[in-house]
């Protein structure tokens, strides 16, 4: 008997998952010629046009106009990665570079509650308590952020301590915590906690939108919530949890282009396997977008560039890629933290599993360089550095 | 036929083995018709294009690479060593057997395994349905089948590994 005979005997409900996607797919698309791109529209805008209220108060009209949004198309990446701007720079020599930088691992504690920061820098979990930040201040000190009732992000099933890259506020006094049906926003300057009920969301993604909006999400969300902190409202906004938010806009990264090889007459398939752009909220600076992406050979069988997972650095006004760091393969190799100056500081693993050490590093992308920063041997980390 | 009759007509025959083959990658029934039906809707989208060529395939690499993306994004995740006790014991429940077998695996192990072993596809096949190389495959589904063999030694006979 094989395996695939097995399947339809699976004792399943019968499913009508079928129903109605004609329609939403055409909902979808109209929606999308909506988008109109205008990097450098206020983020206010960013909220949507319509207001549900987290204190059940009535909607109300909210301003309308196109949102500020660049989205980066994918279809220049794969034809553009090639020998000129590929940096082969995750090596085992980076390891053997970390004597001289910081280790991030939480030694002694206090709470926060009792030892409020100025500035949070770096948050992580440790292995007992993995529902409970740890969160470095600017002052070199580790605080633990012990809200009542914290918990795991879950979707119901597959559980994960609840930090996320994107959880620092802007100046770094601010922590939010996505929680399975809440918001948490801690104020790591005075220990406070305000939380902000999203029942039945499960909420796995918070990204600041601006220092009083952050963008809430749950794992398979293609679009997204923005609460507002000083009021408490919640607005739907067609962002997703691969948006970046600026000054100057929001960058989308991936979406739903991430498999559009197939048809992508312009692009070979073989050419092309398992290329694209992987949906992740992306680090945004100066015009400058850093993100992850899978990217295939060029040619059929070629090794040159591998097939596998990487980062890229591009401009985000033109697309155009101006390097490309390969990590993988294999997924979870490196991770998008934030900012050291104008270089993207990114947590990387070593793919052999010889070393079990995160590295960060700044990306020096122009020069071809990693320059570590810290090492930890935490994988669930956020950065707000520098570390002071 | 016209697009739309075309497409729902098309997604009304696939819809139950989609969401069968999603469920054994994710243990999750909900988890499996989300991915389905983000699937579809993307086909949908495309449809006018995607119907004269290979929707089938294209429609299962999208619902596997959105679940990569998922398991990315979740990076840890919470597997127990021990199988649930008694689940794998009992003679004749093969479907359950493997239910349960399945669901000890990681992401990645499990995916392989529904690739290779439910889809029936080659190696270079599922290597590019998952972004990953013919070499990562070939490991992960090793290992899935040695762990399957661990856990389970009743589905031994149920699981032929190929070159």
């Amino acid at each position: 008997m094989k395996l695939s005979d097995l399947v339809d005997q699976l004792e399943l409900p019968e499913t009508e998952v079928a129903e109605g996607i004609w329609e939403a797919a055409r909902r979808r698309t109209r929606r999308r010629r909506t988008v109109a791109v205008g990097v450098g529209a206020t983020l206010v805008l960013v909220v949507g046009v319509s207001a549900l209220s987290l204190r059940g108060e009535p909607e109300r009209p909210r301003p309308a106009g196109p949102d500020p949004t660049s989205t980066v198309t994918p279809t220049r990446y794969a034809r553009e990665i090639d020998h000129s701007n590929t940096q082969r720079l995750l090596t085992p020599d980076l390891w053997a570079r970390l004597d001289a930088v910081p280790a991030l691992d939480p030694g002694a504690t206090t709470e926060l509650a009792d030892d409020p920061m100025t500035r949070g820098v770096f948050a992580t979990v440790e292995g007992d308590d993995p529902a409970v930040p740890v969160v470095l201040g600017v002052d070199g000190r580790w605080r633990r952020v012990s809200v009542p009732g914290l918990g795991l992000i879950s979707d119901g099933r597959y559980t994960s301590p609840p930090i996320r890259p994107t959880e620092f506020s802007p100046d770094g006094t601010r922590l939010a915590l996505p929680q399975p049906d809440s918001l948490v926003v801690v104020d790591l300057t005075d220990g406070s906690h305000r939380t902000y009920p999203m029942p039945g969301r499960f909420l796995s993604f918070a990204i600041w939108v601006d220092v009083s909006h952050v963008l809430v999400a749950s794992e398979a969300d293609t679009t997204g919530t923005v609460v507002d902190l000083d009021t408490r409202d919640a607005y739907p906004s067609r962002f997703g949890p691969n948006t970046a938010f600026t000054d100057d806009g929001a960058l989308t990264w991936g979406g739903d282009r991430l498999l559009d090889w197939d048809s992508r007459p312009d692009v070979p398939t073989p050419a092309n396997n398992g290329g694209g752009l992987n949906p992740y909220p992306p680090l945004v600076r100066d015009g400058i977008a850093v993100g992850d992406m899978a990217v295939g050979s060029r040619e059929l069988g070629s090794e040159d560039p591998p097939l596998g997972d990487g980062v890229v650095a591009v401009d985000a006004t033109t697309g155009d890629v101006l390097a490309y760091l390969p990590t993988g393969p294999g997924p979870g190799l490196a991770v998008l933290l934030g900012w050291q100056g104008d270089l993207p500081v990114l947590g990387l693993l070593d793919r052999t599993g010889e070393h079990s050490t995160m590295v960060i590093a700044a990306w020096d992308y122009r020069a071809g360089r990693l320059e570590p920063l810290a090492q930890t041997s935490g994988r669930v980390v956020a950065w707000n550095g520098p570390l002071g | 036929m016209g697009v739309r009759e075309s497409f729902e007509e098309w997604a009304r025959a696939r819809q139950q083995r989609l969401v069968r083959v999603a469920y054994l990658m994710t243990g999750d029934f909900q988890r499996a018709e989300d991915l389905v039906q983000e699937a579809l809707i993307r086909a949908a989208q495309r449809w006018d294009t995607l119907r004269d060529g290979q929707p089938d395939a294209w429609v299962r690499t999208v619902i596997f690479r959105e679940h990569v993306s998922w398991w990315r994004r979740v990076r840890r995740e919470t597997l127990t060593d021990r199988p649930p006790e008694g689940v794998l014991s009992r003679p004749g429940e093969a479907p359950v057997m493997v239910q349960a077998a399945l669901a000890l695996l990681t992401h990645k192990q499990r995916a392989v395994l529904v690739l290779r072993y439910i889809e029936d596809l080659s190696v270079a096949e599922a290597a590019r349905v998952l972004g990953v190389t013919e070499g990562t495959v070939k490991k992960q589904a090793s290992v899935a089948l040695a762990r399957l063999r661990e856990i389970a030694p009743g589905l031994e006979e149920l699981v032929e590994e190929r070159s």
